[in-house]
């Protein structure tokens, strides 16, 4: 944690929970790997010895199960609530070329 | 008695007009549960390495979980619908029996695939996480709840009771007791299905007085892979330090280990254990227990891993040809099956670990979801 900078307010709101001695409101993702909530759990970018190897094979195993839960690291859209629809067109991981990104709604709802 | 002469006594008594023998315990034949995208159920015939029937569940789909009844193999309810409902289907006329939404009012519910039938099939237990959408901001309830429906309320199920429970509770499995579950969270417990009383807890996020030198567990449990085991297997990793003052420190250039191990639950006996298996050098998603041997233990992940429990020692182990999440087993110890992730349900043998048969299901990725196993 130490090397880490916070960056974005949802950053700077668990550093400041953590430093007024909130952790326990703050629970990071350990033991339960799933739902919306924060994580520094690796996993997505590198696997827990530092390379790739370690990361679900291929890349696209793990997609549809990352985003599913909406575990943030897989940085995709939250399919349970906000983007129901994000993979309609991709019933299997192995057409992500399909998929797009998505942008917040003009009103600002979502 | 192996598949082969039990295939053959099958076909035996049906020729002598004696089908109805079938039905019995001793011939009875595995099937394995599986759900996949966009909302499907399908039933795969072990044997034949084949799938035997699909149902198409209503909704918007991604199923995640499946939980089938102790009494009646015929029925299954999947947790789907942007986890926000659940479905009981007949899995041979898929006729749907059974419907909840888990949302009420202006309360937004979903459920981390925590979805369990009770020991006498009467009851159905949902987890819920459950947030109140109101006018200028969302209020996250803080305790997490068990919702209770009987497994016959229809198609507006309403839950008859509900029970709070710490936040994080997902998995659960009906203890053979018939009055309480377990159920994985940030600590494993034993709940009270009338009361919902926790009645014991197996340490993993705070067990820290109990583990003086060990760091905090990484665990990752999302799958009910109890079948034909009547085990729960919580896989967990873990630093070990050199000292405790090292640990406290979080000092790690006094690294004595990274370790590989397991929290069980005997669901026969409510009795649990825990214990380090080896040093961790890959990734595990799932483990399951030799039903004949249980000191036999198959991991599953990228790799296909048999370690034997009394030694510590990686027995076997074969790369698979894509990442699997979820590992079960036969009956009889002899097969494994695995699945989650893409669109198919690998069967590999526990003697050598060579594949015998990849069954694809139609329709899309398992993705997160597990499978489950029945007899019939």
């Amino acid at each position: 944690m130490k090397h880490l900078k916070s960056f974005n307010r949802k950053a700077k709101l668990l550093e400041s929970a953590l430093e007024q001695g909130k952790a326990d409101e703050v629970r990071m993702m350990q033991t339960v790997v799933a739902g919306c909530s924060s994580t520094l759990d690796p996993g997505w970018e590198v696997d827990p010895f530092g390379g790739v190897a370690g990361l679900c094979q291929p890349m696209e195993a793990d997609l549809y199960g990352c985003s599913d839960p909406c575990w943030w690291p897989a940085q995709v859209p939250d399919t349970i609530n906000t983007y129901p629809d994000w993979n309609a067109n991709a019933p299997s991981a192995k057409d992500w070329r399909v998929l797009e990104s998505v942008f917040p709604s003009e009103d600002g709802t979502v | 008695m192996n598949r082969l002469l039990r295939a053959a006594s099958i076909a035996l008594l049906a020729g002598a007009g004696l089908a109805a023998l079938a039905a019995t315990g001793a011939l009875a034949k595995e099937y394995v549960i599986a759900v996949n995208k966009p909302n499907n159920l399908h039933v795969i015939d072990a044997d034949a390495r084949k799938v035997v029937n699909s149902c198409t569940l209503p909704g918007r789909g991604s199923p995640v979980a499946i939980a089938t009844s102790p009494v009646d193999p015929a029925v299954a309810f999947v947790e789907t619908n942007g986890w926000g409902e659940v479905v009981g289907v007949n899995i041979d006329s898929c006729e749907v029996f059974f419907h909840a939404v888990l949302s009420q009012g202006t309360v937004r519910a979903r459920s981390m695939a925590g979805v369990a039938v009770g020991l006498d099939g009467k009851e159905l237990f949902v987890q819920v996480a459950e947030t109140e959408l109101l006018a200028d901001r969302y209020q996250i309830r803080p305790m997490h709840r068990f919702l209770v429906y009987n497994t016959d309320a229809g198609l507006d199920a309403k839950p008859v009771r509900s029970f709070d429970v710490p936040r994080g509770q997902t998995i659960m499995a009906p203890s053979h007791d018939g009055k309480t579950l377990w159920s994985y969270g940030h600590e494993v417990r034993q709940f009270d299905i009338a009361t919902g009383k926790i009645l014991q807890e197996i340490r993993l996020n705070s067990w820290e007085e109990d583990k003086p030198t060990y760091g905090d567990p990484d665990g990752l449990s999302f799958w009910p892979l109890y079948d034909n085991i009547d085990v729960m297997i919580f896989p967990y990793v873990a630093p070990v330090f050199a000292s405790r003052e090292a640990r406290d420190a979080g000092d790690f250039d006094q690294l004595s280990d990274f370790v590989l191990g397991i929290t069980t639950v005997d669901l026969r006996t409510n009795e649990w254990a825990q214990r380090d298996i080896t040093s961790f050098d890959v990734l595990i998603f799932s483990m399951v227990t030799h039903p004949k041997k249980p000191s036999e233990i198959y991991a599953v992940y990228t790799t296909l891993s048999k370690y034997d429990l009394d030694t510590g020692k990686l027995v076997d182990r074969v790369d698979l040809d894509h990442t699997y999440y979820a590992a079960a087993i036969s009956a009889e110890g002899d097969e494994l099956y695995i699945g989650g992730t893409f669109n198919d349900v690998a069967i590999y043998s526990t003697d050598t670990l060579k594949q015998l048969a990849k069954v694809m299901l139609p329709g899309g990725d398992q993705g997160v979801a597990g499978i489950r196993v029945i007899q019939r």
